[in-house]
């Protein structure tokens, strides 16, 4: 599975703030911006670990469990 | 069509595409390797980016002829410098498939020396669409003038800001590259770096003939 970040939100926010500066032609927030969702992109690329692995028998085991649950509602009502 | 269709456990694969003459069933493969995943979805982009460029080219389409008194195509543009700007992106192409071949030899010096001159020539097509941005400008025939000039303006601008912001792609891989080796994530990210190249190369040929060529015809 993908590891979880934070990525996506803090870009947007950057990008929201470019959008304003651009709306409002304060060129100096624009750079500020993009500097900053740069920046965020390259900290983003630059990690070496991006994934982590779910063993197979604790999806096995949560899966029982579901399994467990929805056969113990079915089951009543068909002997009712 | 009324053959029969074979059950599942016989079907045929008579080309061996498929699981190199194992009888394991589809389901038991998992998802496709992450090559292809990604290709895939980076593939998606690209064409959710043509759509949004299909939209600005329409819009020219409509609005070519609204040029309000202002210059119109003939007036504005030089077909030379079309000609050098085509010719730096083709060239740019070119040295970023030859930085395929590096890569796929895992040579670092060849990948970083072909991939900057893939950048310059990058830069050179953006430095000559600035300056003749800026002349238009200079000359009044900014985006304001018209409705044709605004349509200009957006969709070649908007080109030459997707090559800009390859090109900041472009630099900041390079450092990854030669700071992380070839990395399998890092293969997958130069490949979709190199679709995204050649995809602005085929948005130019579109651009340079429906609004260069077809303006001054």
């Amino acid at each position: 599975m993908p590891r979880n970040t934070s990525t996506g939100v803090v870009t947007a926010f950057f990008a929201t703030v470019t959008g304003f500066a651009l709306i409002w032609h304060i060129w100096w927030l624009v750079l500020l911006g993009l500097l900053g969702a740069f920046a965020t992109f390259v900290a983003f690329a630059w990690r070496d670990i991006d994934e982590y692995e779910i063993p197979a028998e604790e999806i096995a085991r949560f899966d029982r469990k579901r399994r467990n649950a929805r056969l113990a509602l079915i089951s009543p009502e068909q002997n009712a | 069509m009324s053959a029969v269709a074979p059950a599942a456990s016989t079907t045929v694969d008579i080309h061996r595409l498929g699981h190199h003459g194992s009888e394991t069933s589809p389901a038991d493969l998992g998802p496709a390797p992450k090559r292809i995943v990604v290709g895939y979805g980076f593939w998606l982009f690209l064409l959710s980016d043509f759509v949004m460029f299909a939209g600005l080219f329409a819009a020219f389409a409509v609005l070519a002829g609204a040029t309000d008194g202002g210059p119109s195509g003939r007036d504005i543009f030089n077909t030379n410098t079309v000609a050098i700007e085509t010719a730096c992106l083709l060239v740019s192409s070119f040295f970023c498939g030859m930085a395929s071949l590096a890569v796929v030899s895992r040579s670092q010096l060849w990948t970083q020396s072909l991939l900057i001159v893939t950048g310059l020539f990058g830069v050179s097509f953006v430095a000559l669409e600035v300056m003749e941005f800026s002349e238009l400008l200079a000359r009044g025939a900014g985006p304001q003038r018209s409705a044709f000039l605004s349509s200009f303006f957006t969709l070649v601008g908007c080109h030459g800001l997707h090559v800009t912001a390859g090109l900041i792609w472009l630099g900041t891989m390079m450092a990854q590259i030669f700071a992380k080796g070839f990395t399998p994530p890092m293969l997958r990210r130069f490949q979709c770096f190199t679709l995204f190249w050649h995809a602005l190369d085929i948005i130019w040929i579109a651009v340079f003939t429906l609004v260069y060529l077809m303006g001054v015809a």
